[in-house]
């Protein structure tokens, strides 16, 4: 009896604590991440330079009717997405066969293991600076060499395709160490008992691999797609280094910080991240349904 | 899938897979290793330069390309403030986190799966929603960097050293990570320490955190390696700054290779770059090279179960 009272004295004392601590942090986190998108939200129905309050001036849905109508926006919606989308298919179907490759009995699996996932602990800003000094028209490494055997350069970062192309190039080589980890974590999950069944009812590798491995990586599957359509999104650095202010490979990302710094057009910049926040919040939910993480 | 015996398919895969992955691999390295021997040339021969440059010849004053990051203006500070502010938030980040994973693992209170799901809202959030909305909060925020009460007048936060350390205190990711291995150490160790009367910030520190030692591993790394590498950040909030000293390295380094760039139209000093940047990637993969184990761990431990 004493210490039935005793323990739920305890745990009075528990959710006090509990509540004294996350109080403070939830007053903080509603000011600094929700707050200012709540603002974002009022900021998308209006026209606004970012300095004077009274210079607000309400427009309504005008942005988000602009957002479609304006070529170079949705141009870069469209860029976002086929770059994106090309980025996220090259890195799985590139890392699915990499990890494969790797569960064979293989010596040396950590070293390469390593060197493949390397790239992705490095600042891609930087890279992506390697990479312009790299094609540079002018005199970037490729073309030096090109003149150098007498053939003509070619204008790399002025050709839209070209241009898309290594963008894509350097989100594929620093996103496949991570997918490739996964992957691994993935296969290594698979049930031994399934592959000896397998063994056993004689199946091939090539039935191994569709009939066993696949369907149980479908989950780790749907994880990697969704978190990296949450990166895709947001890619900015190899755009704003690379093709600098060249709309053929403009993204949202890029937009939006045009539009707020360089145009002083807070209203349309708030209405394309309110879009995009749109879009995440879908795949967010998404997420939590194929995800460990339950509430 | 040790067998011992090699199957036929294997006897063709097992070369295969080694070609393929040593080239890959080779792909994987080659900005780092061109980048390396780019640095040793001289101006003239990186007029003949070659896919994989070759220096003329090997003396002590070729590698002073590889020490140009740190000759950069402002690069010792700025790496002072970036060590500063990595220390600050492994801090707060770790003590909140390990807090949080604690409450929501261990405490069991009415809301508590809404106050949960209210801070995993954020979780999600890439940074091209963030961005604007942050800027200008922090740019009108009242009574600051001389605005006035209705954050008119000045620039707020922005350009100001508060601003490295004030947003970010904490993730919910971390709050997951932690409540998910408080979950996988189960058991009642936290209990007979209450009952002996331990506060509930003794029992989380002393009995729970020496148990957490992978997860803030783990948290620590992803800090390290994010305030290195950290561009947009700086670039956004104190592109405009009275601190150009404290700016991050992150955004410095690009002050560094422009001032290697020297003017338009002058031809830039190419091997100076590459060792810039090559000086400059290298802290976050000596990292990861030391503590590869804690990297596999944090990318695996939040994905799906196996």
């Amino acid at each position: 009896m004493a210490s039935a009272v005793k323990i739920r004295s305890l745990n009075r004392h528990k959710v006090r604590f509990a509540w004294g601590w996350l109080i403070p942090m939830l007053i903080y986190y509603t000011i600094i991440a929700v707050l200012p998108i709540a603002f974002a939200v009022i900021l998308s129905f209006t026209k606004w330079n970012g300095v004077r309050f009274d210079q607000i001036k309400w427009v309504g849905f005008a942005n988000y009717a602009n957002m479609f109508k304006d070529k170079e926006l949705s141009g870069m919606f469209a860029n976002t997405f086929l770059m994106g989308g090309l980025i996220m298919f090259f890195t799985v179907i590139l890392s699915f066969f990499v990890a494969l490759l790797m569960m064979l009995p293989i010596k040396l699996k950590g070293f390469f293991r390593t060197v493949w996932y390397i790239p992705c602990v490095v600042s891609t800003a930087v890279v992506s600076e390697l990479v312009f000094t790299f094609i540079n028209p002018s005199d970037g490494v490729i073309n030096t060499i090109l003149v150098g055997m007498g053939k003509a350069p070619v204008m790399w970062t002025l050709r839209p395709g070209w241009l898309k192309f290594w963008i894509i190039f350097i989100s594929v080589w620093k996103g496949m160490g991570g997918t490739i980890i996964l992957f691994l974590a993935g296969m290594s999950a698979v049930p031994q008992e399934l592959y000896e069944a397998g063994y056993v009812d004689g199946v091939n590798k090539w039935q191994k691999l569709i009939h066993i491995t696949l369907p149980c990586l479908r989950q780790m599957l749907a994880f990697i797609i969704i978190t990296s359509s949450m990166g895709v999104l947001s890619i900015f650095e190899p755009v704003q280094l690379i093709a600098r202010d060249q709309p053929s490979a403009m993204v949202i990302m890029y937009g939006i910080y045009n539009e707020a710094f360089v145009n002083f057009n807070v209203g349309m910049g708030s209405a394309m991240s309110v879009f995009v926040l749109a879009l995440v919040i879908a795949v967010t939910l998404l997420n939590f349904k194929v995800t460990r993480i339950r509430i | 899938m040790k067998r011992g015996i090699k199957s036929k398919a294997d006897k063709i895969l097992v070369p295969l897979a080694y070609l393929i992955l040593a080239l890959g691999g080779f792909v994987m390295l080659y900005p780092f290793i061109f980048s390396f021997m780019g640095s040793l040339l001289t101006k003239a021969e990186y007029l003949k330069i070659s896919v994989l440059p070759v220096p003329g010849g090997l003396s002590v004053s070729r590698f002073a390309n590889l020490l140009k990051f740190f000759q950069g203006k402002n690069v010792w500070t700025s790496i002072g403030m970036t060590l500063l502010r990595t220390l600050f938030y492994a801090f707060v980040n770790i003590f909140f986190g390990v807090l949080g994973g604690y409450i929501f693992a261990k405490i069991h209170f009415r809301g508590r799966k809404a106050v949960f799901f209210y801070f995993l809202m954020s979780m999600m959030m890439p940074g091209v929603v963030t961005l604007l909305p942050s800027y200008i909060m922090f740019v009108r925020w009242p009574l600051f960097g001389g605005n006035d009460i209705f954050g008119q007048g000045g620039s707020g936060m922005i350009g100001h050293w508060f601003i490295l350390l004030f947003p970010g205190w904490f993730g919910a990711y971390h709050f997951f990570l932690v409540r998910q291995s408080i979950f996988d150490i189960g058991g009642e160790i936290g209990e007979s320490a209450e009952i002996d009367g331990a506060g509930n910030l003794r029992t989380v520190f002393t009995i729970y955190f020496p148990l957490l030692r992978p997860v803030v591993a783990v948290m620590l790394i992803g800090l390290i390696i994010g305030h290195w590498n950290d561009y947009l950040f700086p670039m956004t909030f104190m592109r405009a700054t009275d601190y150009p000293q404290i700016i991050p390295i992150g955004y410095t380094v690009f002050n560094i290779i422009a001032a290697a760039k020297g003017p338009t139209n002058s031809i830039p000093d190419y091997p100076a770059i590459f060792g810039i940047c090559f000086t400059a990637m290298l802290p976050p993969i000596i990292v990861f090279l030391c503590l590869q184990k804690q990297f596999i761990t944090g990318l695996t431990m939040g994905s799906v179960k196996g």
